[in-house]
């Protein structure tokens, strides 16, 4: 991607604004070089670059957003609103990581999603009993192990659906997208602390409802 | 941090696991960490609960997503760019919320308050002056000559019929019909609504009677004292004004407010 004509015109184009050198800093990571270039297109109306940017994150953006509202449909949504409100504001991108812009959209609206749910319950995660996808095992890999593996996966992400919106919010946001307590907090609009007690009730809360199968997680 | 009980080895209901728990998670330093460690070395449930909450921490970070595939695309088409770019107004609205904080809340605040303060004195000035300013004598309709008549002061509440007879413009039923839910409401805003409709014969017809003018004609008279209660009209261009400078001062503190959540 980042060898495409276009990307390259992108690069060479000037003379820049103190708004657009301020957002278009030189990175030394080629993946945040390629968004900044990619943002600046579509703020000057390039639909294209825009789209480059959403095939770029929706996978790992649906990734994150299902795991914090299990239902396949409005998961779906939930990703569609956070790149239409990115698409919106993209005039609000001050620079920084793309990536973590998008991840800020992306858990409004699904916090959006869950507040709404709330509200209005419906019968909650039907997708859980979707056992069609199973992740890719290695031509090596025992089957002994890869059952084994299935059987977890599938246990803790049961385990995580039943847990309170924002517990299961804290650990997605810590446990698997890697972020840090301060970011989380910044993120979700609690303090450090609020974040910390709902990753350590959750992760009890998850440890309750798995009393019987700690033992698929244990050596 | 969290009330640690005495460390009894043989009961671990009054253990506090989420002690347990922020040890497991890394976040425990000090005194607090001793205790946590005393907890998971004397007490085997404590010690199984850490090992647990350690394991599921790193089977959480493994566990792929529950859908793994996602079900559509979500490029945006242009239709979706042209019903998602932002309008003259929203780009007017964007740049107003987008401005420093330091100038977009004073705005805010002082459009509200000249707002609110404008309706206020507007709406005072309009009600007090109005005595004073009512002599003045206006073309009206019948209806509305009837309806500018009827006054608010019980009173001075005319019947139907003898409004109809004092502007001459009446044609039977269908005037007097037309007449009647004035009235009514005028009864209602004076707060007698039982008072009877033809007293104002006693006070009124006379004054209209003895010179051949209507009411509203009459200077100083049934007019000038009846508008004093009347309230201003709430559509004025004043009113509508200053609505709009509320509505825009509190949409500008409110954009800014919500800039920092949404695009941060």
């Amino acid at each position: 991607m980042l060898d495409s004509p276009r990307l390259r015109i992108a690069v060479r184009r000037d003379p820049l604004t103190v708004e657009g050198l301020r957002s278009t800093t030189v990175s030394e990571d080629p993946v945040q070089r390629r968004d900044l270039i990619l943002i600046e297109s579509a703020r000057d109306g390039d639909l294209g670059a825009f789209n480059d940017l959403v095939v770029c994150y929706q996978d790992q953006l649906f990734a994150l957003v299902v795991r914090m509202v299990p239902d396949r449909d409005q998961a779906s949504d939930c990703v569609q609103e956070a790149f239409f409100s990115a698409f919106r504001n993209l005039h609000a991108f001050r620079g920084g990581s793309v990536k973590s812009w998008l991840h800020r959209i992306t858990i409004n609206a699904a916090m959006d999603i869950q507040r709404a749910r709330k509200r209005r319950p419906v019968q909650p995660y039907p997708e859980l009993d979707d056992d069609s996808w199973q992740p890719p095992a290695g031509k090596e890999a025992d089957p002994v192990t890869t059952a084994l593996m299935t059987e977890r996966h599938r246990a803790i992400n049961g385990a995580l659906a039943s847990i309170t919106d924002d517990q299961r919010s804290a650990i997605v946001l810590f446990d698997i997208e890697g972020y840090d307590y301060a970011e989380i907090a910044a993120m979700t609009g609690v303090s450090l602390g609020t974040v910390k007690s709902r990753i350590h009730r959750g992760r009890l809360a998850l440890r309750e409802r798995l009393a019987d199968r700690m033992e698929l997680f244990r050596g | 941090m969290p009330h640690i009980p005495e460390v009894r080895p043989t009961s671990h209901e009054h253990h506090d696991p989420m002690l347990v728990a922020a040890l497991a998670a890394g976040d425990l330093a000090g005194t607090d960490r001793d205790q946590a460690i005393t907890l998971t070395r004397t007490c085997a449930d404590c010690a199984d609960l850490h090992a647990d909450l350690l394991a599921l921490a790193s089977a959480t970070a493994a566990a792929p997503a529950p859908v793994a595939t996602r079900p559509r695309d979500f490029r945006l088409t242009p239709a979706d760019a042209a019903r998602l770019h932002p309008s003259r107004w929203r780009r007017l609205a964007a740049a107003i919320a987008k401005s420093p904080t330091l100038l977009s809340r004073p705005m805010g605040v002082g459009l509200a308050t000249l707002g609110l303060v404008g309706l206020l004195i507007g709406n005072v000035h309009i009600t007090g002056f109005m005595g004073s300013s009512a002599a003045t004598p206006a073309p009206q309709s019948a209806a509305g000559a009837a309806s500018s008549v009827l006054p608010a002061n019980p009173d001075m509440v005319m019947a139907p019929s003898d409004l109809i007879a004092r502007n001459g413009t009446g044609s039977g039923p269908d005037a007097a019909s037309s007449v009647a839910p004035a009235a009514a409401a005028s009864q209602e805003i004076g707060g007698v609504s039982g008072a009877p409709a033809a007293s104002i014969g006693t006070q009124a017809a006379p004054i209209a009677a003895a010179d051949g003018k209507t009411a509203s004609e009459v200077p100083g008279g049934l007019a000038g004292a009846s508008r004093d209660a009347v309230a201003p009209e709430p559509t004025s261009p004043l009113n509508l004004l200053f609505g709009a400078a509320v509505v825009v001062g509190l949409a500008i503190l409110a954009a800014a407010a919500l800039r920092g959540r949404r695009t941060a």
